[in-house]
């Protein structure tokens, strides 16, 4: 390649912009003293972390429980002192989303979906989850992320715009296009990188620290990669899910790198002695949830869903009404079959059976036995009815359906 | 507790701000609040669900009557030939439908009962009273026809504005257009309007819970021009005669709808 003086100029300028204009990405974890001075680009992050906290309490898009928002923080915190120092501070909330996933803002805020936490089995999974969330935080991943990015962007743009410039001088004005076209496609792929997660590189790191976390904290490592399995589980013909923790491949990743792991354990005390797994703490504290995420599910006519958590409600709760009524609901609504009914039936006369005075088991009761020709059973329940809530609104037709049952 | 100390408290964004491109609270408030993508987009998947579910749990389909914008004037014959040919799209593609008049009856039925479902003073809806007279209907519907869903026929406007601008809005215009110039009293419009009001064909289909299974807008034509010069109205009418227009609007309307293999009777 023969260039002209002018050429080789600009060449000169567009090596020496790539060094000048790239940032370190190689930056301390957040615990620890080298993590005090915070650069502004960092500091941008957490502000938008601290507005995308607001935006989500405005919003009423966080799932209110007390109770399992201490659980979840607790287990974090747990995790916290096995991974750097403990002096961390990290905020763990739920959010009213029935689609799987999990995220760490830069600032330490944790957003988990209801819809992965009904997916989880116990408290190791839920450790695993949170390990690997946290290390994208104490490892500063976004800024990582960003910077690359930054650097990859300043990358492109020096070296294409000196092509440009090149191409341009050169007495090519259609090379000096298409080149700048290049770089406004490579400013896009750039920008899809942030939104579809982090590196693999990134993402490793995170299964590494997150994995020794949660084994030193005392949980049992063999249910680290089981989350990854559950997670995986085909249900409604492999529904396509929007987020990081519902795409099958990049789940699949996260599974061989915890298999991975947990081979190399092999042989220690931690696999051979394994620790707690907290199945039945897990489920006391998801037990509301499930309910209100099958609710959320129904919402989205992901019914597969809402019927394996309300399954797995009752396997937690067999004598709550609520639930018996719920799982009436699924199946009456949503009946695919005759045997679809019966467990409707089932279902609600549990539920009056459990909570004799609550009128909507007594309608939903009254109103099926009529559509299957039971009067008699249903005269009676579509009585108790009104009896419990005069006041109905839907009273008048309740009345003309009661007076055509044949009570013979 | 705290090691750190809080960068918001030593910001001096204000300064830098255009240094650095700050999409990251954009992006992570749209990927946590989700939302469906837009007619627009490239992307857009009228079908909500797997095609197999859908199948599975869908084989018969009350029609809910065709709903048109205020100022579109239907005849009675109109309707029913608008909502005879949806109709016959459904039922090629394997689905048995209820003609309108099923839901529409228990509907007006259920809602007379409660006293009706709007407000007769401000025209408000009862959302209470709404989800029990729609409970009534498709409990009735799927009690008697084993209907699973229920479609919502519907012309509606969508006014596409260059402020704020969205998609490729040439492109949609001129798709709305039937992939012609838009026309100023007979003629090509040379410049470029300020906004077009088009009108589309739109269908919902939706299970008993009333969540969408089924979504789809398809542009059938343009009814308004608004341009520097002034403004052009047309009649919503027009797009309607003759009906071959719409009914090839309507083949689009239904062709992401899975397809029974073999048409199947209720059980």
């Amino acid at each position: 390649v023969h260039l002209t003086r002018v050429q080789l100029a600009w060449l000169t300028v567009g090596v020496l912009g790539l060094g000048s204009g790239c940032v370190s990405t190689r930056v301390p974890p957040v615990a620890g003293p080298e993590a005090i001075p915070i650069d502004l680009d960092e500091q941008e992050l957490w502000e938008d972390s601290a507005k995308f906290d607001e935006y989500m309490s405005d919003r009423k898009y966080v799932y209110e429980d007390e109770a399992l928002q201490q659980y979840v923080q607790s287990v974090a915190e747990r995790l916290l002192p096995h991974m750097g120092e403990s002096d961390v501070e990290t905020t763990a909330r739920i959010l009213k989303d029935p689609f799987r996933n999990a995220i760490c803002l830069p600032n330490g805020s944790v957003y988990l979906h209801s819809g992965i936490l009904a997916s989880l089995e116990n408290e190791a999974q839920l450790a695993t989850l949170l390990g690997h969330e946290l290390s994208h935080y104490l490892r500063r991943h976004s800024l990582k992320e960003k910077r690359s990015a930054e650097n990859r962007r300043t990358v492109a743009n020096v070296f294409l715009g000196t092509l440009v410039v090149i191409a341009a001088l050169g007495g090519d004005p259609a090379a000096a296009i298409s080149l700048g076209h290049d770089a406004n496609s490579a400013m896009e792929s750039l920008l899809d990188h942030q939104v579809n997660g982090y590196s693999q590189d990134l993402e490793r790191e995170a299964d590494k620290l997150g994995f020794q976390a949660m084994v030193a904290a005392g949980y049992d490592p063999r249910e680290a990669p089981r989350i990854f399995r559950v997670l995986m589980a085909e249900r409604e013909a492999q529904v396509p899910e929007p987020y990081y923790y519902g795409s099958h491949p990049r789940v699949e990743e996260r599974l061989r790198s915890y298999e991975k792991r947990l081979s190399k354990i092999k042989g220690t005390l931690a696999y051979r002695e394994p620790g707690r797994v907290g199945k039945a703490d897990y489920e006391e504290h998801i037990a509301e949830l499930l309910l209100r995420n099958a609710e959320l599910n129904l919402r989205l006519a992901r019914v597969d869903f809402a019927r394996e958590e309300v399954a797995r409600y009752l396997e937690i709760a067999p004598q709550n009404a609520d639930g018996h009524f719920f799982q009436g609901q699924v199946y009456r609504k949503h009946s695919r079959s005759p045997q679809d009914l019966a467990l409707a039936v089932d279902s609600y006369e549990r539920a009056v059976a459990l909570r004799p005075e609550d009128a909507a088991s007594r309608r939903e009761l009254g109103l099926l036995y009529r559509s299957l020709d039971r009067h008699l059973e249903a005269k009676a329940q579509l009585d108790a009815y009104l009896e419990i809530k005069p006041e109905a609104i839907d009273r008048p037709i309740i009345e003309s359906y009661i007076s055509t049952l044949d009570l013979e | 507790m705290i090691s750190r100390k809080n960068p918001l408290q030593t910001s001096r964004l204000a300064d830098r701000r255009y240094l650095y491109p700050r999409p990251l609270a954009v992006i992570a408030i749209l990927l946590i609040i989700g939302g469906s993508p837009t007619w627009a987009d490239d992307d857009y998947q009228p079908l909500k669900i797997p095609a197999e579910s859908f199948l599975n749990r869908v084989k018969v389909i009350a029609m809910e009557p065709f709903t048109v914008p205020v100022d579109v004037v239907l005849s009675g014959e109109l309707r029913i030939k608008l909502e005879q040919i949806l109709l016959e799209e459904l039922e090629n593609r394997g689905y048995q439908v209820l003609p309108s008049i099923e839901f529409d009856s228990r509907w007006q039925r259920y809602s007379e009962q409660i006293g009706g479902v709007y407000d007769p003073q401000t025209g408000i809806r009862d959302e209470e009273k709404y989800g029990i007279v729609w409970d009534f209907t498709t409990r009735e519907l799927q009690n008697r026809f084993h209907a699973q869903a229920v479609a919502d026929p519907n012309i509606f406007y969508r006014e596409l504005t260059l402020y704020p601008r969205f998609g490729d809005l040439v492109n949609i215009i001129w798709k709305i257009a039937g992939n012609t110039a838009v026309q100023w009293s007979g003629s090509p419009l040379t410049e470029r309007p300020s906004y077009v009001n088009g009108a589309w064909v739109g269908m919902g289909i939706y299970d008993a819970e009333r969540a969408k299974l089924y979504s789809v807008g398809v542009p059938l034509g343009y009814v308004a021009v608004y341009a520097l010069r002034g403004r052009e109205l047309l009649p919503a009418e027009r797009l309607l005669d003759p009906l071959d227009h719409y009914r090839e609007v309507v083949a689009v309307v239904v062709k992401d709808l899975p397809q029974h293999s073999i048409a199947q009777s209720p059980q």
